[in-house]
């Protein structure tokens, strides 16, 4: 049986016994998924993709932690949410000492031109723009389990694990984080920038 | 259902997770609110959009760098640590088997210790609290002037006062003795 059809779980067992075909297939495999996650989160696509890269090279060197008691995809996750979460409150810290030091006159003004009429296309990425910004502002706890739910797509037992909390608790923030989502989706409709 | 019990059932209503009769309560409020109407039509919206959302994708580069990064692991070598991890003297594992031999070691130097005599040393303790009583007493001893032994040669020495009584016992008072 070639790697391609094989089991995560599968996968990490023949890796763990040195078959490096078997990493380089969970590589192909998460690069993408992993990334989407990471950069939904910091919103920052080049960081994002160094954060996938040491999330890859730690499954490379502490192979042996995994225990096939959980699913590989929620160790993995686990993995580059801890990372992730380490990231944004390195950049928090960052950001709180830089805007100190933003005088008014350095800000950005963006006049937005009513002349030109949004098709669906612009619609969309209109949208996406506008759900990256609201989930750089929600926080954390709801932040993670929103990208896990609604755009990873994983079951709610999988974001439990990850996220550490119990079910009750992550069905709970997945609602309050919608909610949240969607206000703050409305104040930036009505206040584009 | 007030609209702050059917804010807290909306995700479970578009999951079809709810049980009939609260369900049946949701649906009622849902027609007779319009705020929460709205909310919930925004919210399955999102849901929505959220799914279409696209993906980024890795840069081409990206497996070139990770390959990279791999080598340059595997040319170092495993870590103190990760070497110390796979080390397995006689097949065990080496954390229990590190706790095991300290634990053997402190056993065989206490059994040592406390069977062989001339390893402790000799304590007198009778002799020590003596020691340590005629100390005590000698250093809070106060300090008192007898005035039959100091006030003779106080008062030769002082040729200008006459040996009387009464300011003898003035001057014993201003050396500190009694009172």
């Amino acid at each position: 049986m070639s790697n391609f059809e094989l089991t995560d779980e599968e996968l990490i067992k023949k890796f763990q016994n040195g078959d490096v075909g078997a990493y380089n297939q969970i590589v192909y495999r998460y690069k993408d998924r992993l990334l989407n996650f990471i950069y939904r989160f910091l919103n920052d696509i080049d960081r994002a993709e160094d954060l996938v890269q040491d999330t890859l090279i730690k499954l490379y060197t502490h192979k042996d932690s995994y225990r096939e008691i959980a699913k590989f995809s929620t160790w993995l996750y686990t993995i580059a949410a801890n990372l992730a979460r380490t990231e944004l409150r390195k950049i928090k810290r960052r950001k709180t000492f830089s805007v100190s030091e933003l005088s008014r006159d350095d800000r950005e003004f963006i006049i937005s031109s009513p002349d030109i009429e949004p098709d669906d296309e612009n619609l969309a990425q209109i949208f996406e723009k506008n759900v990256q910004r609201a989930l750089v502002e929600l926080p954390d706890d709801f932040k993670t389990i929103i990208i896990l739910r609604d755009i990873q797509e994983l079951s709610y037992d999988e974001i439990s694990k990850i996220v550490e909390v119990p079910l009750g608790t992550v069905k709970s923030r997945i609602n309050r984080g919608r909610v949240k989502l969607q206000e703050l989706l409305k104040k930036k409709e009505e206040r584009p920038y | 259902m007030n609209c702050y019990d059917f804010e807290l059932n909306i995700s479970a209503y578009i999951e079809g997770e709810l049980k009939q009769a609260v369900r049946e309560n949701f649906i009622n409020h849902k027609e007779t609110c319009n705020n929460c109407f709205e909310k919930l039509s925004d919210i399955s919206k999102l849901m929505e959009n959220m799914l279409n959302i696209s993906n980024v994708k890795t840069s081409s580069q990206f497996d070139q760098v990770l390959r990279e990064r791999i080598i340059e692991i595997d040319n170092k070598g495993p870590s103190v640590w990760q070497r110390f991890l796979l080390f397995k003297p006689l097949g065990f594992e080496p954390i229990p088997a590190l706790g095991f031999a300290m634990a053997l070691v402190m056993v065989i130097g206490a059994s040592f210790l406390l069977l062989n005599q001339d390893g402790l040393p000799n304590v007198d303790f009778e002799k020590l609290s003596t020691q340590s009583q005629k100390k005590t007493t000698n250093q809070f001893k106060p300090s008192v002037i007898t005035p039959t032994k100091n006030l003779p040669s106080m008062a030769d020495s002082d040729t200008s006062s006459k040996s009387n009584p009464k300011q003898l016992k003035n001057r014993i008072q201003l050396v500190g003795g009694n009172k």
